[in-house]
């Protein structure tokens, strides 16, 4: 073996171990499993049967959990809208809808999940009708 | 457990299919050298894979069918191009592989070669694994964009063209192509369910079938020590396993790109009159655009790249380059109509290319092009783990008698990636999103779709180190 295939080598094996630190220490900090969040939904999609689009309100604005709400009710239509007929809730707690006054002012709950999902429809009259 | 096996059946279906269609074009046997079979094997599951999602997405907007059905339209597919396939055969000579002048013998792999590989699969195939058993549904872009459209396209939703018209769906992006998308959907119809098996045993394939396609690939030319090192480069650059098993659609896009490489390769070191490798260049790049966006500008670099490097060539010159486009264009242009009309007849419009005078403020901004050439160099030096550096090192202790030998292979393939580079640059300079936020999350991805392509080309400007590969019969 000569000088220049050993110098090769050798940066070849640092370039790998510093490689291999790198992707073992970024698959460890930053894997997220998001399959028991979508798992919560299990339930309620059994009640969209046939559904075509639906509302969403949730109590604060994590556009995260919008879209993995969407990723779990597909191929049902979910508009992050909260002004719908029939809206999906989407608490942390299914007592949280009882504790913000906008919820319980504006919302009917049809069926909760007991995890915080709810199945809502809204009380205002001249609420908007979807096509 | 019968899921299983009627997934792996339709994977078998899959792979067929685009194993007769490479093999069309690219002669090899059973008794070919064993980098010329896998090369060509790899290709065929690439290519099958592509040639299903196509089937399955004409499928869809013609007659939506059912599994059952959709399983024989694939099947008459098959039988077509296996006729088509053996058909071109009767009457091609095997393509052989001459070595460069000076270099006969192909050496061995010395213990230290075999160990270093060995623990280079080792920690990217338990990192692969560890991923996917953790986290089945991907990253955020697996579930927000590439698995949620295959979810919409699934056989029996009749509303799946809502992802493409309801408004409130606009922000998963229904503007991108549907290589993935439509192959897992087809995954998930014919076992009945929307199974993580699916997208994760896509993910496997192009994550390691582009570490397959660079062994194989460069061993070819440059031998088992060149091909070994190319793979460890690959593995070792930064996220390169990490975006794969995420379940992103950058591992498929670079694995095309990468193959239009290796094609290339291949016409320039086999007879000149022998266009087949360029049909199947063509057919893999216009996979490339069938699965990002980002794709198309890989076609457009690919096809400019070609003309350029022929327009500075002496001999010929009109003629050659009216062939080779021919032949491109023979692969290319029936991938490229389904992408055209699916970007508009389906697809809504997409967020970038809308000329405003927003836009030609941007293209006049200096401030804009000092951000993101700073950006591209940072991302490509220390975002690889240092790649560039490693290369040159390579190239520079390995010796370089054989550049001249494959310089229109190191031409044509710096070109592309050239090109591509100045196209993504720009493609930041008009992005309609803060511009720090989205070079912040995306041009890592972007970058790592051109390094598989990068790894191989240096590694054929490099020699063998100490060894002189072998004259390869197809």
């Amino acid at each position: 073996m000569n000088k220049k295939y050993l110098l090769l080598i050798i940066f070849t094996f640092i370039f790998a171990i510093f490689g291999a630190i790198r992707f073992i220490k970024h698959i460890t900090a930053y894997t997220v499993d998001v399959s028991p969040y979508v798992k919560r939904f299990d339930q309620i999609k059994t009640r969209l049967q046939g559904v075509e689009h639906i509302g969403y309100a949730q109590p604060n604005r994590d556009l995260r959990t919008f879209f993995l709400t969407q990723y779990a009710l597909a191929p049902v239509v979910v508009r992050n809208n909260p002004k719908e007929k029939t809206v999906i809730g989407n608490f942390r707690r299914s007592r949280l809808f009882h504790r913000k006054k906008y919820f319980r002012t504006n919302y009917n709950i049809l069926w909760d999940g007991g995890n915080g999902v709810m199945l809502l429809e809204r009380k205002d009259p001249e609420r908007k009708q979807h096509d | 457990m019968i899921n299983v096996l009627v997934l792996l059946f339709s994977f078998l279906v899959s792979f067929l299919t685009g194993f007769f269609l490479v093999r069309a074009f690219f002669p090899f046997s059973p008794g070919s050298h064993p980098h010329t079979r896998v090369t060509g094997y790899i290709l065929g599951i690439g290519g099958g894979i592509g040639v299903s999602s196509l089937l399955y997405f004409l499928s869809l907007i013609t007659m939506h069918p059912g599994p059952v059905v959709f399983l024989l339209f694939e099947l008459i597919v098959l039988a077509v191009i296996f006729g088509y396939s053996r058909w071109k055969k009767s009457g091609a000579t095997p393509a052989t592989f001459p070595a460069p002048p000076g270099l006969e013998k192909d050496g061995g792999l010395s213990p230290v070669l075999v160990v270093l590989l060995v623990c280079s699969l080792a920690v990217s195939a338990g990192g692969f694994i560890y991923v996917n058993i953790r986290a089945p549904l991907g990253s955020w872009d697996a579930w927000a964009i590439w698995n949620l459209h295959a979810q919409f396209i699934v056989p029996g939703n009749t509303q799946w063209a809502s992802l493409f018209t309801d408004s409130y769906l606009f922000w998963t992006h229904p503007d991108y192509p549907l290589l993935i998308p439509a192959f897992v959907a087809r995954g998930w119809g014919y076992m009945g369910m929307k199974s993580p098996l699916v997208p994760i045993a896509a993910a496997f394939f192009f994550t390691f079938g582009s570490v397959g396609l660079m062994y194989s690939g460069v061993s070819l030319f440059k031998g088992k020590r060149n091909g070994v090192l190319a793979v460890v480069f690959l593995i070792a650059t930064s996220l390169f396993i990490v975006t794969g098993a995420n379940q992103n659609a950058d591992a498929p896009l670079a694995f095309y790109i990468l193959s239009v490489v290796v094609l290339l390769a291949l016409h320039e070191h086999v007879s000149p009159s022998h266009t087949g490798f360029l049909v199947l260049a063509g057919v893999f790049s216009g996979f490339a655009g069938w699965t990002k966006n980002e794709g198309l500008l890989y076609i457009a670099a690919f096809i400019f790249a070609r003309i350029v490097f022929l327009v500075f060539r002496r001999r010929r010159l009109w003629k050659e380059c009216g062939r080779e486009l021919l032949a491109i264009g023979k692969g290319l242009l029936p991938v490229l109509a389904v992408v055209i009309y699916f970007k508009k007849a389906i697809a809504p419009a997409g967020e970038f290319f809308q000329l405003n005078a927003q836009t030609m403020e941007k293209l006049f901004d200096i401030d804009r092009y000092l951000i993101i050439l700073r950006e591209f160099f940072k991302e490509w030096f220390l975002g690889t783990n240092g790649l560039p550096v490693i290369l040159i090192l390579f190239v520079f202790l390995a010796g370089r008698a054989t550049v001249k030998y494959y310089k229109k292979t190191l031409i044509t393939g710096g070109l592309i990636l050239l090109f591509a580079n100045c196209g993504l640059m720009l493609i930041y300079v008009i992005t309609p999103y803060p511009l720090e936020w989205h070079l912040l999350t995306s041009l890592n991805r972007l970058v790592f779709q051109m390094v598989p392509a990068l790894i191989f080309i240096v590694s054929l400007a490099a020699n063998p180190p100490g060894v002189q590969p072998n004259k390869i019969e197809a």
